[in-house]
């Protein structure tokens, strides 16, 4: 149950974890080659990066023709098998977040691979927008942060 | 017809995870606490313990994050339940969640959360203290509202005799 956790409401649309995984993964600083995209409104100020859910019953395996999506065993990971795509978008049509890219020169589509489990965009991203969590530990997370967040807001009630 | 709510008052729990225990051993016949829907979030060094589930919010983030329309609201009981058909466990649920009330079962790779029991919470059942107490929405707020009154009805024999 691994996955990119984001709080979209934290990114500031800067871009590192994008140059940094086009950078680990392609080699070169474009963010048409990174496997997490931001979507942004800027005028309105509203930045959503949008990475591979990594779902447990991805809709992208299921519906691929040629049985390219596989997951991985060790971290759980879902990623296309470059060996046996034939680029005809499926997966992206099936992903409720339209999170494979199309590679600009392979025309094979992409995920992200968790970086064999240590993602370097959360590891770059300086605001807290990113986070990998392992074993269901978000959600233990969230809950300390709701009550430190509760109990606040009750203090500065005189 | 009358709703009910899971209130809590973190001031009574004493932090024994018995709703825990109950809760998955409920659920999942496993006493495991990792799979149960309400957690006590503790800070030993303080001593402050908080049981933590599902607000059933009305406008709930997690329904309206889900990709699949898969989380709904069970109007009968007020609750907002999963429909694990449609589910596609892309968790973002999780993420989305303020109170991180929505949990994940790792063995079963599935999102978990309180479901008030069908109508009879367990955790309520076991709880020693009555930190967790499933009672109507309107009476919610009564010890409040008690207290409230109690300290203005001693202001106004204070000043105005």
């Amino acid at each position: 149950m691994n996955a990119i956790s984001i709080i979209p409401d934290l990114c500031s649309g800067c871009e590192s974890c994008e140059i940094v995984c086009s950078l680990s993964h392609e080699e070169s600083f474009s963010s048409l080659l990174s496997r997490i995209q931001i979507k942004k409104w800027g005028e309105i100020g509203v930045y959503i990066p949008i990475v591979c859910q990594h779902c447990e019953d991805a809709p992208c395996i299921n519906i691929c023709p040629t049985k390219a999506r596989i997951r991985l065993e060790e971290s759980g990971a879902v990623i296309t098998d470059e060996k046996w795509c034939v680029g005809c978008k499926s997966c992206i049509y099936a992903c409720p977040f339209s999170a494979p890219i199309i590679h600009p020169k392979k025309g094979k589509t992409m995920t992200c691979d968790l970086c064999r489990g240590k993602p370097l965009c959360v590891e770059v991203c300086t605001t807290g927008a990113l986070s990998f969590t392992t074993d269901g530990r978000l959600s233990f997370q969230r809950k300390r942060a709701s009550i430190k967040q509760s109990l606040q807001t009750l203090k500065s009630i005189p | 017809m009358e709703q009910k709510v899971l209130v809590v008052d973190h001031e009574k729990c004493t932090g024994c995870r018995q709703c825990e225990l109950v809760c998955s051993v409920f659920h999942h016949g496993v006493s495991n606490p990792s799979l149960s829907r309400i957690n006590v979030i503790k800070w030993e060094n303080v001593g402050f313990y908080f049981p933590m589930l599902c607000q059933h919010c009305e406008e709930a983030a997690c329904m309206s994050v889900c990709p699949k329309g898969a989380i709904y609201r069970d109007e009968e009981l007020n609750r907002v339940m999963v429909n694990y058909d449609l589910c596609i466990g892309c968790k973002m649920c999780v993420t989305a969640c303020p109170f991180g009330a929505m949990g994940i079962n790792v063995k079963e790779k599935k999102v978990i959360k309180c479901d008030y029991c069908d109508g009879d919470p367990k955790c309520v059942a076991f709880c020693e203290t009555k930190a967790v107490d499933y009672i109507d929405a309107e009476r919610a707020n009564l010890k409040k509202k008690r207290e409230a009154v109690l300290k203005y009805s001693e202001l106004m024999r204070r000043f105005v005799g």
